[in-house]
């Protein structure tokens, strides 16, 4: 599950990286088409300035032939007026032209020439002005001579037209190409916002896609959910009623399973005590018949009593396991006495426990140890404690017959024992009911042996007990 | 209570018919010579202390004593022994429950219904003799029980 989910973040993380390139890609391109359209704007406002400053150049000219020839004609002051705001105005008008800065690179000498021809013309106006002033009487001939000869405006007409021209073949040029770059904007604007709106559609599509994909896995999660909680209930009542049965069982085992072996043992008396004479050896037949009914009614209770380890658990509680062991030497008191058996002891903590059942444990165990003690050896029983990762490992030694460690599981499964039922008693469910307590308490017994020397059981169990599953209905069965 | 001491008469109600027969033996064996009537269920129990169904047609000898087990099919002794308990005249009768059943719980409601002991099967047939020697000399010896009418229930 997390390796899909870091694919879907590559693929989310890779598309969306892709879509903002391709937006940068579109905004760039999109700034270069409008300054381009802005720049042809710009040069084409250019070469009007430029069209205009020329005109305007060539009419303040005019202007001063106009005033000049007025004065010339009239000799009236008067009508030099125009021709010196006309000449201030030429100077300014042809500066104004060469800041323009003409795009193209021929207009430059052009002005240069211009300005040369305009300049020669003020002169040679300048220099009429002063002979008609010099002379008032002048006579008409010499005017109109002087007029004449000044009148040829050619050279400098000639010239701005020339300029005009090309500044208009620019003006062409430039709107052809403003068409060309108006109609690559458009196309620019038009691929631009197609490939935006597509983009936006694929990422509306995906998104679409992607919150479905997850609706459905949502839904889908929540199926899974509710299947297995739907499964674990089952497996909840399956448990409940497997424990129930069990129950069940443990009730027909204690009552109706022993109901036969009483009375095979209470008629086994009465053929006895009635038919001895007439049985003779056949007595002991009855005998070893009652013998094997005893044994099954023990084997019943033993298995009860395994069974009851979890049909009759309680909860955890703080129990101080010294306090415990107290009570089982004290319960095994008689036992210890008889057998002259040492008893060396370590302080036990305090843990969570079922103390009933650690109260069989050690039960158990210490009476195992006390059993199996090795014939002409004073029994010694050590129990000490260490401490543990989360718990604690007691260790209960013995100094008795001991065991082959090849057998170890065995003495721990129920109705498993390693010697004959005449040298040692019992069904041998002890020990099996020992690692069942432990198991319950989330802790571990095992043992280490060796043949006439001893054995040591260790039993490791965890300060506090992992949580245990519902505990079932207290039924008093027995 | 007069002199000659009328032996009383025991009832037992016990599906088992090994145990009937145990039971008897064991009161033969524990010489309490009292005369001894076998009921198989709680059903027929209620029919003979009321004189009903099979045990209409006969006299029946109004019991002072009823041992009583607990377990049996159609009506089992907890239901049979508070319909006896419930009754004005039967009540009278002391029941003695003979089961198998170590249940705490049993024993508490079978005191609570009104038994007058609770008894365990004994395991071995000794100890049944022994338990009947002791029910007879208890009740049959020294207790004093209150009789029927016409010493019959019917």
């Amino acid at each position: 599950m997390p390796r899909k989910v870091s694919v879907l973040h590559r693929v989310w993380a890779l598309s969306i990286l892709v879509i903002l390139a391709l937006i940068a890609i579109n905004a760039f391109q999109s700034y270069g088409a409008i300054k381009e359209l802005v720049d042809n704007e710009r040069r084409a406002a250019t070469t009007k300035a430029i069209l205009r400053t020329l005109t305007d150049v060539f009419s303040s000219v005019q202007d001063a032939e106009l005033g000049l020839r007025g004065f010339l004609i009239s000799g009236k002051a008067d009508h030099l007026r125009p021709y010196f705001t006309a000449l201030e105005n030429v100077q300014q008008h042809i500066s104004t032209l060469r800041s323009y800065e003409s795009e193209l690179p021929e207009q430059k000498q052009k002005t240069n020439h211009l300005e040369q021809a305009i300049l020669a013309r003020l002169e040679a106006m300048t220099d009429q002005i002063n002979q008609k002033s010099d002379r008032e009487d002048l006579d008409w001939v010499s005017t109109i001579n002087m007029i004449e000869s000044h009148e040829s405006l050619t050279d400098i007409r000639n010239l701005v037209s020339s300029m005009k021209a090309a500044e208009y073949r620019l003006l062409e040029a430039q709107s052809q190409e403003a068409r060309l770059s108006h109609n690559k904007v458009m196309r620019t604007i038009v691929v631009a916002n197609g490939v935006s709106l597509l983009m936006v559609l694929v990422i509306a599509i995906l998104l679409y896609r992607a919150i479905n994909h997850h609706q459905m896995e949502a839904y889908h999660l929540e199926a899974l959910v509710e299947q297995r909680t739907r499964e674990l209930n089952r497996y909840a009542e399956e448990l409940r009623r497997s424990n129930r049965e069990l129950q069940d069982f443990a009730f027909v085992a204690s009552h109706d399973l022993q109901e036969p072996l009483r009375k095979i043992r209470a008629f086994g008396d009465r053929l006895k005590d009635r038919y001895a004479t007439q049985l003779g050896d056949g007595s002991d037949y009855v005998e070893r018949m009652q013998r094997a009914a005893v044994r099954m009614s023990a084997l019943i209770e033993d298995l009860l009593a395994f069974s009851r380890v979890s049909t009759r658990a309680r909860p955890f509680a703080p129990v101080a396991l010294n306090d415990l062991l107290d009570e089982t030497l004290e319960n095994l008191s008689v036992r210890i006495e008889e057998t002259g058996a040492r008893i060396e002891r370590e302080p036990l903590p305090q843990v969570e426990a079922d103390a009933s059942q650690i109260k069989q444990l050690l039960q158990n165990l210490l009476s195992n140890a006390l059993k199996f003690m090795a014939p002409g050896v004073t029994p010694e029983i050590r129990i000490s404690c260490r401490p543990q990762d989360s718990g604690y490992a007691i260790d209960i030694a013995d100094n008795g017959i001991g065991f082959d460690e090849q057998y170890l599981e065995k003495i721990f499964t129920p109705f498993q024992r390693l010697h004959g039922k005449e040298q040692y008693e019992g069904t041998g469910i002890g020990l099996a009911i020992c690692r069942r307590i432990v198991e319950r308490h989330g802790g571990t017994l095992t043992a280490r042996s060796q043949p006439d020397v001893g054995t040591t059981f260790t039993i490791t169990l965890p300060e506090k007990p992992p949580p245990e599953v519902a505990p079932i209905d207290e039924v008093d069965y027995d | 209570m007069t002199d000659e001491r009328n032996p009383i008469v025991i009832l037992l109600a016990d599906d088992d018919k090994d145990d009937q027969l145990l039971t008897k033996d064991a009161l033969d064996e524990s010489r309490v010579a009292n005369q001894l009537i076998i009921v198989d269920d709680g059903v027929e129990l209620m029919e003979y202390l009321r004189g009903e169904g099979k045990y209409a047609e006969q006299d029946n000898p109004w019991p002072g004593l009823i041992l009583l087990d607990l377990n049996m099919p159609r009506k089992d002794g907890r239901e049979a022994l508070a319909e006896i308990k419930a009754d004005p005249v039967l009540r009278r009768i002391p029941v003695v429950i003979l089961t198998t059943s170590k249940v705490e719980e049993d024993m508490l409601n079978g005191y609570e219904l009104g038994a007058a002991s609770y008894l365990t099967k004994p395991v071995t047939f000794d100890g049944l003799v022994k338990l009947m020697k002791a029910v007879g000399t208890y009740w049959v010896e020294f207790v004093e029980l209150p009789r029927g009418s016409n010493n019959s229930v019917k």
